[in-house]
Parts: C-alpha cells; sequence; structure tokens
C-alpha cells in the first residue's frame, strides 16, 4: 500500500489550530481544580497568543502556497489573515469575559475550552480547502456556540436562544450538507479547485448550480444573510453578552471565510443565477438589516439588526470576490471585528449582570457620568456607521469600489445608500449619551481585562482607519492562492 | 433499478412519516425502517461492510439510545396550539417548491450508473480494507476533525446537562443571580424544575 501525497503535513500552517486544540484540553482539565474562571481564561488566553504568533510567523514567511493534506488544509494569505481575526476576536471576548462571568454567575469551567473550540472551528472553517473540511469546520464551531447561548442557568431567553439557534443552525448544516453532496454527484470530488476545474468541461453544471445554492443557503445561515437572519436578533437578545461579543465577530468570520473561497472557486463555474440570486440576497440584507435596526430600541437588538446590516456588506464582497473583494472582505471583518467587539465590551460594563437594561434610555447621560466609556462607544457607533478617519469607512470604501470593479453598481449605489439610513440609528446612540439627563445612576461595574479589550479595540478601529495601507497590501494577493490549486 | 425504486419509495416514505407521524415512537420506527431500507440499499450496491455498520450503528444503537430518551422524558403526542396558522402550508408549499426543483435537475441531467464492474473495482469487494485506506489517506484530516467535533459534542453537552442538577454548583443557579450566596433559592428552583421535567408529559 502506498500512500500518496496527501499524507504532506506542514506543521507551520497547522500550527494555530493545535494550539487552539491543546489550549482547550488544557483549559478544561485546568478548570477542574481552579477556584474560579479567571484561571481558565488566563490559560486561554496564552493559547490564543501562541496561536497568535504562529499565525504571524506564518504570514511573514513568505510561504503563500503552503498547505496540508494535499490541498484540504490550506495556509494561503487570506486563510492566515482571517485566521488572526478569528484569534483577535477570540482574545477580545475572553478579556470581556475574565469578570463578567463572575458577575453573572456563569463561570463553569467548559466556558474557555468550548470557546476555544469554537474558535478552533472558526479557523478550520478559514482554512479549509475542501468541502468536507468546510463541513466539519463548521459543526465544530457552532456546537459550542449553541451551548453557550443557553449558558445562562435557569433563564427562559438564554435557553430559548440556544434552542432556537440550534434548531435553524442545524437545518443550515443539512442544506450545507445536502448541497456538498449535490457538488460531489457532479464533479466527483471535494477540493474547490477540482470541483471547478471538473465543471468546467462538463455537462452537469445544472445539478452542481442546484447544489452551490443549496451551500449558499446553508453558509447564509450562519452568515445571517436575509432571508436566513432570523435567528440572530433573538439569540443576539437572549444570549449572555459576552457570548455574543464571541458570536458575533468569530462566527461571522468563519462563516464569511468559506463563503468566499467558494465564491472565488466554485460559484464562477456555475450557472450565472446562482450569482444572481446572491445579489438579490445581498440587497433583501442590506434593506432588511438597516431599516429594521432603525426600529429597535434595545441596543442589543439593533447591534444584532446592525450585524446583519454588516452581512449584506460583506456579501457584496462576495459578488466581486476575484475583482478585489476577497481582500476588501478580510479587512472588513478585520475592523469589524475590532469595532463590534468593542461596542459589546462596552454594553457589558453598562448593563446589569442579568444583561438586562440595554434600552437606549441606559445610555442617556453617559457622557457625563462614564465619559470614557461614552466616547469609546462614540467612536464605535461613529466606525460602524462609516465615518470616514476610522476603519469601518475605509472597509466600506473598498467594498464599494470592489463591487463597482465587478460592475454592480446598482448593489454599490444601494449600499451607499442604506449606509446613510444607518448613520442616524448608530448617531442616536450618541446622542441619547450626550444630549440626554440620565434617569437612574449608572453601572459602577469596572473591569480592568474588559477595558484592555476596549482599548484594544479602540486603538485597531483608529489605526485602521488613518493608516489602512499596510493591513490592505499584506491581504491584497491575486486570487490564485486562494483558488486552492 | 427496480430495488432500487422499490427501496428509495420506502425511504421517501419513512422521512416523510418521521416529519409527519404524532407519537414520537411511531416517528422512531419510521426512522427504522428508513435506516434499514438504506442499508438494504448499500448492500444492492455491494458495499457490505457499509451495510452492516448503518444496521449495528444507526439502525441498533442509535435508534435504541432516540427510543430511550422518548420513554424516559414520557413525551406524548399532543399537541400544544399552533400559534402561527400559516407555517405549516408555507412549511409544505416550500418542501413542494424544493421537491420538485431537484426533481427537475434529475430529470435534466440524468446520468447512466456506472457498471457493476466499475463499482466492484472501485469498492474492493465491499470489505472494510478499502474504506479504513481511504480514511486513513484521502481523509485522514476529516478523520482527526470527526474526533475534534465528537469531543466538543461531548463537552458542550456535559457542561449544558451538569449544571441544569442543582447540588453540583448550587451557588453558581440562575435564581441566585442578584444575590450570589442564596444557595437554597437556586436549588428549590432548580428541584422544580427538575420536577416539570419528569413529570411534565402526564
Amino acid at each position: 500500500m502506498s500512500f500518496p501525497g496527501v499524507l504532506d503535513i506542514d506543521w507551520n500552517v497547522m500550527a494555530p489550530a493545535v494550539s487552539l486544540l491543546i489550549t482547550a484540553i488544557v483549559a478544561l482539565v485546568f478548570g477542574l481544580s481552579a477556584r474560579d474562571s479567571r484561571g481558565p481564561a488566563a490559560v486561554a488566553l496564552i493559547g490564543v497568543l501562541t496561536a497568535g504568533i504562529f499565525a504571524v510567523a506564518h504570514l511573514f514567511s513568505g510561504n503563500e502556497s503552503a498547505a496540508s493534506f494535499g490541498l484540504r488544509y490550506l495556509g494561503d494569505v487570506p486563510a492566515t489573515a482571517l485566521t488572526l481575526v478569528i484569534l483577535l476576536g477570540t482574545a477580545m471576548a475572553i478579556l470581556v469575559s475574565w469578570d463578567q462571568l463572575e458577575r453573572g454567575g456563569m463561570g463553569q469551567p467548559e466556558y474557555y475550552p468550548l470557546m476555544l473550540l469554537s474558535a478552533l472551528g472558526a479557523v478550520v472553517m478559514a482554512s479549509a480547502g475542501d468541502l468536507i473540511t468546510l463541513i466539519l469546520g463548521l459543526e465544530i464551531m457552532s456546537l459550542p456556540a449553541y451551548a453557550l447561548s443557553a449558558w445562562r442557568t435557569r433563564d427562559r431567553q438564554s435557553e430559548e436562544a440556544g434552542m432556537k439557534y440550534f434548531l435553524l443552525g442545524a437545518f443550515g448544516s443539512a442544506m450545507l450538507i445536502y448541497g456538498t453532496a449535490l457538488l460531489y454527484g457532479a464533479s466527483g470530488s471535494f477540493v474547490y479547485g477540482a470541483v471547478a476545474a471538473a465543471l468546467q468541461g462538463g455537462n452537469l453544471t445544472l445539478l452542481a448550480t442546484a447544489g452551490g445554492a443549496l451551500v449558499l443557503a446553508g453558509l447564509g445561515f450562519k452568515a445571517a444573510l436575509a432571508p436566513f437572519h432570523q435567528w440572530a436578533p433573538d439569540v443576539y437578545t437572549g444570549a449572555p453578552t459576552v457570548v455574543v461579543t464571541f458570536m458575533s465577530v468569530v462566527i461571522k468570520v468563519g462563516a464569511f471565510a468559506a463563503l468566499l473561497r467558494i465564491a472565488a472557486t466554485v460559484f464562477p463555474a456555475l450557472q450565472p443565477w446562482l450569482l444572481t440570486a446572491l445579489a438579490v440576497i445581498v440587497a433583501l440584507t442590506l434593506v432588511v438589516g438597516n431599516f429594521t435596526a432603525l426600529m429597535q430600541r434595545g441596543l442589543k437588538r439593533m447591534l444584532a439588526y446592525s450585524s446583519v446590516a454588516h452581512a449584506g456588506y460583506l456579501g457584496l464582497a462576495l459578488l466581486a470576490a476575484n475583482h478585489g473583494g476577497v481582500a476588501a472582505a478580510a479587512f472588513y471583518l478585520s475592523v469589524y471585528a475590532l469595532m463590534n467587539a468593542g461596542a459589546f465590551a462596552v454594553l457589558t460594563l453598562v448593563t446589569d449582570a442579568s444583561d438586562h437594561g440595554d434600552d437606549l434610555e441606559r445610555f442617556a447621560g453617559l457622557g457625563r457620568t462614564r465619559p470614557g466609556l461614552a466616547a469609546a462607544m462614540a467612536v464605535f457607533m461613529l466606525s460602524l456607521g462609516g465615518i470616514p478617519l476610522l476603519g469601518g469607512f475605509t472597509g466600506k470604501v473598498l467594498v464599494f469600489q470592489a463591487t463597482i470593479d465587478a460592475g454592480h453598481v446598482w448593489l454599490a449605489v444601494l449600499g451607499i445608500a442604506t449606509s446613510v439610513v444607518a448613520l442616524f440609528y448608530y448617531f442616536r446612540v450618541i446622542a441619547y449619551m450626550y444630549f440626554r439627563e440620565s434617569s437612574h445612576a449608572p453601572h459602577t461595574f469596572r473591569s480592568t481585562p474588559a477595558r484592555v479589550a476596549i482599548a484594544v479595540a479602540l486603538v485597531g478601529t483608529v489605526l485602521l482607519g488613518i493608516l489602512p495601507g499596510w493591513w490592505h497590501t499584506l491581504l491584497s494577493v491575486g486570487p490564485r492562492f486562494l483558488a486552492g490549486y | 433499478m427496480v430495488a432500487f425504486v422499490i427501496l428509495a419509495a420506502l425511504m421517501v416514505a419513512g422521512g416523510v412519516g418521521v416529519v409527519t407521524l404524532r407519537q414520537p415512537v411511531h416517528a422512531a420506527l419510521a426512522l427504522v425502517g428508513t435506516l434499514l431500507a438504506l442499508a438494504v440499499t448499500y448492500v444492492t450496491l455491494q458495499a457490505h461492510f457499509l451495510a452492516a455498520i448503518q444496521v449495528i450503528v444507526y439502525a441498533g444503537a442509535i435508534m435504541v439510545l432516540f427510543l430511550f430518551v422518548i420513554m424516559l422524558l414520557n413525551v406524548s403526542g399532543e399537541r400544544t396550539g399552533d400559534r402561527l396558522k400559516w407555517l405549516k402550508p408555507a412549511a409544505w408549499a416550500a418542501a413542494g417548491v424544493t421537491v420538485a426543483g431537484l426533481a427537475v435537475v434529475y430529470f435534466l441531467q440524468r446520468q447512466p450508473l456506472p457498471g457493476a464492474a466499475v463499482v466492484d473495482g472501485a469498492l474492493g469487494g465491499g470489505g472494510a480494507e478499502r474504506i479504513g485506506e481511504v480514511l486513513f489517506t484521502d481523509y485522514l484530516l476529516a478523520f482527526q476533525l470527526v474526533g475534534v467535533l465528537l469531543l466538543t459534542g461531548v463537552i458542550a453537552a456535559v457542561s449544558l446537562v451538569q449544571r441544569a442538577a442543582p447540588e453540583t454548583r448550587p451557588q453558581r443557579g440562575g435564581a441566585a443571580r442578584s444575590a450570589p450566596h442564596e444557595p437554597g433559592a437556586a436549588s428549590g428552583a432548580g428541584v422544580m424544575r427538575d420536577d416539570e421535567l419528569v413529570h411534565g408529559g402526564h
């Protein structure tokens, strides 16, 4: 029996994922004897930083076409860069959870191991070079997310969030698996590049396109693209805010990393109506996300719809995947991870221990009572809204530019128009913080790790706004590496 | 081909039964039918090892677990009133459209099945050897990832179930959220909840 080249394991490529796995197990064992949840948090943070060092070392080693297991696990620039974004989001979530878990009575020892395993799944999704690896990464990412959504004991809302997320997530997974089966049936391969190559001359594109549509729907559930976004508001509202900090960043990055790779390789080989369907989905997401966010009073629910809207902007990049859209989306995801996690970090310090009290009224007068927090929140809101000199603006410009280059001018116009609508609900938060008298005393809960997270997010958001060049240049490699062949 | 059509019809009927039957036990039995028909299909495709595994693992172990859970939870088939009346017809319509779409794709792009010799050559007699070879070469990464997935699932499930038992960590109960040191209140709520869980079906 001879072993073909599929057993070529490049440990530099695997190192971030392996460090996360080992850290999860260490944190799990360590957590059994730990007094409270801060010890495992420190272990988890060290593990994430180790994985980050490996990823950075690989990113700057210049070995852009590295891969393991044949082309099933890729270590190209998009994969490594998005791995870094996932690790950043995970580190922020750990810092935000540091004191908050004990405050909310949620310090079961499995919290951090599950979070690390979920991050591992997202890293696998970002690095996957074939559909099987993608499905397994998606499941490894999702299972802990379902459990963490229901983390608050004996809280009906939290349990409902976990259950709802689980059922709809399982439905999405089923569609993804069915679509994968059809794609395999049409092409005889799971590896993205080989699927695209097999479909080029074949006569089974209709079958493959049906599979591609199901794959798009399945991943659309995870990415919260309308009309598959229905779970997002309820899960974001019901789940503990610290978990939402994690989910809103890491799961979104994982889902879009996979979507980008498929959109750049497999979709061009399919029938063009699939891209039209994707354009309609993206347009719907932009409109539904932004206009529904306008009507929300609770900040968590507003941020949930805002995350749907941001999925729409990222969806624009999917349509332009081979016109610089990948680099634009990777940049957008980096900024999104910083500003969104930052906004949720502020939210954890302002709301009650039970996460209740996220109403806009709660933010009234925050500019006077807690000026530091209010200023940070204002920057995150401005960046989410896309105000120049902040990271969110640069990300939007890059995405719109890629969309226009790809010839979807009307979608770019729709994106710009909905961005203006979005400004209204982001500005409303700032207006409440600075121009309203507070009706009740603010919380005095303070947490140094959460402050560190907010500071990191703040610096990153501003830095990517005024000096976007270096990171974008690093991300701007051609689609050749992304294709995985 | 005739055998396949009969088996496919059985599988689809079982699948529809799982979705539509009111009694959970009946639905589980319909699922057994589907799984067994699938096992027979594997036999007709010369995949004997897979067929045996299908019967032992799915139709055997997993179904027994399903039935145990159904009996232990004492779930009855009562309906709890539909809040969204339009949902059921909409779901049927969506399912119908999906099936029709896939049927159209199937009839437009039918392919002849590969000959028996090709299948036999690829499967190597349907034994475990060929499966093991593929599993530990081509799909080694997937094999390892499934291991990680199972570990994840176990940790997630245990962490959800374990904390519901009030005596393990009473001070972390949800009822004591505002005042963390009230074990009495927390375990009280827990007992009520477990009670609901056991006797809820009566």
